[in-house]
Parts: structure tokens; sequence; C-alpha cells
């Protein structure tokens, strides 16, 4: 049998093609927008939405505005082609979207892909938009503080109680002082004619024991109080204050699992960790508005801090530079680095900032005092296996200290006051 | 009964401890209503903590934007620090697809190291896998497209290059936050993903995929 030549071929399916044609008078019939739709989420949904404006305009009704259908077409093929011709829709659109480069689908797509794409913008809804995911705690405020709070009121209130019972009891105690001293006609000084200051100054008097035992019981108590009070002053683990933009670690290195690094890059590389500029944000907030009411609220804010304008989908607004509160502040004569201590010394971050995955207010978590850092430095063991850093430097302490001990910070100098004081 | 009627001395040196006390005890008690979260509590030596020279991220007067954190002045480069030869046109880009190469051998260390830094940097959005199925591309309009995909497969170390640098798409840029030996590094790791699941049937969310699907549909 004889093999149709190439040409042959060729032919045939052009001449299939017309009959397909002829059968299915325009595209949107014959293109399949279901699939469409597949096409469409599994290529485009990264820089397009229906509905509104991610990095590409909307295409809500795009087909209707569009100059015609195979603009559309060759367009999705190969957009910069289309831009190299000069058409004027063409370059009209590229520059109210930022002069951002659309992808070239040549190759990628084929033609039948390209044009269930166009089927399904036809007739295509807008998003359901963000789907609301579950809820998740927005509690602020720490709560060890507010019984505190309670605690106070509470001997407030006891002390009143204690006060009102004294006085009521003075007063019955009085009356039938006076009805005894009427029927025996004796008179008696005793809770008569004296005042409270007097009735104490007599019961202590008449027991002078338990009045010392009481008085040294509260002095000791107030004093190891005062002396814990007086350590606590400037050591502030706990202290949360609240923040211009109520930024939440738990939804970020929480739920979502983003490294603590990727925002605060500078704690590989320098001394401060550093906190994250707005274009760190905006690499993922340009696409995420928000889920829940309180969410996009705040996110606002973050669109109005880095001057975005979702509407545009570009930096058009005058910035407003975030001025967040401080919450961690060593002192300027204490020297802390982080590289030194996430690169070389290897140091998780959570060893001094907590769980920052389920926190909801940012904390600070190690007390920061002098005692805090030594203790560190003389317990934790140098890693030194695969630690490139010191390696010339390990080598000779493990020659002075021998393999199998446990060298500390602290073994190598870490006590030194000028290691962090000069 | 005696009258018992202390003198104002004795009362004195009775009223001092309860006195001493009381004064104790309002201390303690103040320690414990640091109920105004905004407060760090007292401050013995307010000076010693707030730093008069202005701090990394701390508002300055002195300038007309009131920020600490200054950009390099306008010509100058950070020692050691090559500026990127190609801008962020479609011009550059073409240009950096042909000729931007990467420094670094495709080494096993250098694409362990790669794939620490794409671990910190990349795998929330593009995946373990750069299939783009990371915890936070559910959450985009769109997931990013997978490196072994159709679209990405095939790009040179330079359009990746490119694309940590200047962003693509919704995907920001990153060059604030990688330098550039790290950047080369991921490029490197990225490569291997491109590659990834080779052997296996390609996925749904491919476009060849797609094309199976739609030759189906032709028949």
């Amino acid at each position: 049998m004889n093999i149709p030549s190439k040409k042959l071929q060729k032919s045939l399916v052009a001449f299939l093609a017309f009959v397909l044609a002829l059968a299915t008078p325009n595209i949107s019939n014959a293109a399949d927008a279901g699939n469409g739709q597949k096409v469409f989420k599994a290529n485009c949904t990264s820089c397009h939405a229906i509905g509104r404006k991610v990095v590409g305009p909307d295409l809500m009704d795009v087909t209707k505005r569009v100059p015609s259908t195979d603009w559309m077409f060759s367009w999705i093929k190969n957009n910069a082609a289309v831009l190299k011709t000069g058409d004027k829709y063409a370059t009209q659109v590229f520059n109210d979207n930022g002069k951002q480069a659309m992808t070239v689908f040549d190759g990628t797509l084929t033609d039948d892909q390209i044009k269930d794409v166009i089927a399904y913008l036809a007739v295509a809804k807008p998003d359901a938009g963000p789907v609301a995911t579950a809820a998740t705690g927005t509690e602020t405020g720490a709560p060890e503080n507010k019984h505190k709070g309670q605690f106070v009121w509470v001997i407030v209130i006891i002390i009143a109680t204690l006060f009102i019972i004294v006085t009521v009891l003075r007063t019955v105690r009085k009356s039938l002082q006076a009805v005894v001293d009427e029927k025996t006609g004796e008179k008696t000084q005793v809770g008569n004619g004296t005042t409270v200051w007097q009735d104490i100054g007599i019961w202590i008097r008449n027991h002078k024991s338990r009045f010392a035992v009481t008085v040294i019981f509260f002095i000791a108590l107030s004093s190891v109080y005062s002396w814990e009070y007086l350590w606590g002053i400037d050591v502030t683990p706990g202290y949360h204050p609240s923040q211009p933009i109520n930024f939440m670690h738990k939804v970020h290195a929480g739920d979502n699992a983003i490294a603590c690094i990727y925002c605060h890059s500078g704690a590989e590389k320098g001394k401060v960790a550093g906190i994250p500029t707005l274009n760190v944000c905006m690499n993922c907030h340009k696409g995420i508005q928000g889920s829940t009411p309180e969410y996009q609220k705040e996110i606002a804010k973050v669109y109005y801090a880095a001057g975005w304008d979702p509407s545009k989908g570009d930096y058009t607004n005058p910035p407003h530079p975030v001025q967040w509160n401080r919450v961690h502040s060593l002192p300027d004569f204490a020297y802390f680095n982080h590289s030194q201590h996430v690169v070389v010394g290897k140091v998780e971050c959570e060893k001094c900032h907590g769980d920052v995955k389920t926190f909801t207010t940012d904390q600070q978590f190690a007390p920061l005092t002098m005692g805090w850092c030594i203790n560190c430095h003389r317990e934790t063991p140098v890693q030194m296996e695969g630690n490139g850093y010191y390696a010339k430097l390990h080598e000779a302490i493990k020659q002075k200290f021998g393999d199998d001990k446990k060298v500390t910070e602290a073994d190598m100098g870490g006590l030194e006051c000028g290691k962090c004081h000069y | 009964m005696k009258v018992n009627i202390i003198s104002g001395r004795k009362k004195l040196m009775i009223a001092l401890p309860i006195i001493g006390a009381g004064i104790c005890f309002s201390v303690f008690f103040s320690s414990c209503s640091r109920n105004n979260p905004d407060s760090p509590g007292v401050e013995y030596m307010p000076d010693m903590y707030r730093s008069p020279s202005y701090e990394d991220n701390s508002v300055n007067p002195n300038f007309p934007d009131s920020m600490t954190d200054r950009p390099p002045v306008a010509g100058t480069v950070p020692v050691g620090f090559t500026p990127d030869p190609f801008p962020n046109t479609p011009e550059g880009l073409a240009n950096a697809i042909q000729y931007l190469k990467d420094p670094f051998p495709a080494s096993p260390e250098v694409i362990a190291e790669g794939k620490a830094k794409f671990e910190i940097y990349c795998i929330h959005c593009h995946g373990a896998n750069g299939m783009g199925d990371g915890a936070v591309a559910g959450k985009l309009p769109g997931p990013p497209p997978p490196y072994s995909g159709a679209a990405l497969k095939n790009i040179t170390e330079g359009e990746i290059f490119q694309t940590i640098e200047y962003g693509k798409g919704l995907m920001g840029s990153h060059a604030s936050q990688i330098n550039q030996s790290d950047r080369w590094k991921i490029v490197r790791y990225v490569q291997t993903l491109q590659h990834y699941g080779e052997a296996a049937q390609p996925t749904t969310g491919d476009a060849t995929a797609m094309a199976t699907d739609t030759t189906k549909k032709g028949k």
C-alpha cells in the first residue's frame, strides 16, 4: 500500500479543517469553554482574574472590548509580535498595565487551546473572590495582664469589705458597751470615746508577739516582692506593644509556613535581622487581598503604606513608611550580631524569640538580660562539625580540650567583657 | 481594766513599719498593673536603652521621607557588588536569556546550597518540588506555573536569574532579599526542578496534559 506523501497528508488535514470550519461557523461554537476554563486556570491565573485586575487587566467581558476575536487570538499566541507591529490597541494595553510583558504562549498552547480560552472568556463569570478559609484566632492582648488587674481589684474589694465590717462591729460593740455600762453603772473606756487608732494600740499592747510576727511577715513578703520588682525594671519579656498594622506571625510563619529569613533576611547577613521593607510584603500581597474583612482592612493599610493602588495594579500613590513599634530593645552598650548567631552559631530563631509561629501579637520572649546571654554561652555546645566558618580555630580548640569534651562559647572566650561591650 | 492609750512616739514606732509595708505593697502592685501594653514599664536609665543615635528602621527627622535606612548614593555600588548587566525591559530580558550565565557549576554542593536558599525564599509559593503547590500558592489568584511544565521547562538560567531579580507577573522582585551569588545557587537548584518527575507521567496542571485533552476531544 502506498504511504501518502507529506504534501498529501497536509492537504488532507487542510480539507478536514475546511469541512470542520464549514460545519462550525464561528469560533465560540467550535471551541469548548469548559476546556478553556481548565487551560485558563492552568496557564493564565498567575496574572489574570475575572472581575478584578491582578497583574494583567481584568478579563471580565474582555471579548467585547478587544478589536476582534482574531486580534485576541494573535495577542494570546504571541503578544510580543503584535506589539512589534505597532498595533494601537496592543500598545495601549501594554502601557496601561505597567509595561509588563505578557508571556508568549506560542509553542506552549495549541491553537485549539487558545480558542477554547477565548470561548471561556466570552462566558466567564467573576471569580467567587478569595475563599474565606477557616477563621484563625484574632484575639490579641495578654491574658495574664488582665488577671493581674483583676487581682488588684479583688484585693481592694476585700480591704473595703473588711473596713466596713470593722466599722459595723465597732458601732455594735460601742452600743452594747453603752448598754452594759448603763446596767452595771460602771464606765469602761475601751470602745467608748476612743479612736480607731487608740483601739488598735490597745490591741497591739495586748497581743505583742502576734503583732510582731505579722509585721515581720509583711515586711519579709513585701521585701521579696520589691526585690523581684526592682530586678524586673527594664526587663520586659512579654512586652507586646500594639502595632500600626496588626501583623500576625501566626498567619505568616505558622499557617503559611513562610521561613523567618524570608522577611528578616538581614539575620543571615548582618547585625540586624531587620523589619522587612514593604516590597517584601507586596511579593505576596499583590495577589492576596485578605480572606476576611479584618484581614482586608489590615492589608489595605499595607497598600496605603506602599502606595499601591489595587485597582490599577501599580504603585501610583505616594508611599507612607510604617512606623512599627520596637519590641526588642537591646541597649547600645551591648553588641549583638544576628548573623554571628544564626549562620555561625546555628542558633534557631525560636531559641531567643519563642514560638513566634503562634503569636497573634508580637511580643518579647527572652529577658535580654546579661545573665541570660551568659548562661547560653556557658551551656550551649559549639557546633563545630561542618561549620566551615571557624574551621581553623575549631581545630586548635579540639587540640586544646580534646575531642570528647563539649566545647562551649564560654571556653572560647565568650564571657570576656570586651566580646560584647566595647 | 487599765486604760491603754499609747503615746504619740510609740504610735509612730508602730505606724512606721505599717507605712513601710504599705509603700512596698503599692510598689508591688504598681508592677502588677502594667496594663498598658504599649509601655515596656518602668525604665531605670532610659537614656542607656534608647539610643540617641538613629538606628536601623528608626524614624529620622533629617530626611524628607523620615527613614534612617538610606539607599546607596546614586551612581555608587557597594564593595564586591556587580551591577546587573541587563535592565528590566523586554530587550534586557532577551539579552539575559541569551548571554547571562551562571558563574557556579552545577555541582552537588552548589545545588545543596541553592536548595537551602530555595527552601527559605521560594518554597512557600513554588512548593518543595517547584510544582506551584506551596502553602501560599492556594491563596494567590492563581498558583505559579510548575517549573517542569511546558511554560517553564526550557527557560534558560539567565531568565531564571532575571525573574528572581526583577520578578515576573505576580512574583515581585527578590533582589532586596537574595544576593547575587545566592540567586545563582538557587538557579542551579531550580534547574534540577525543571526536570522534576521527568520519567513520570505529566501532571494534570501541565499544558501537555491539556494538549492530550484537546486531541481526545478532536476525535
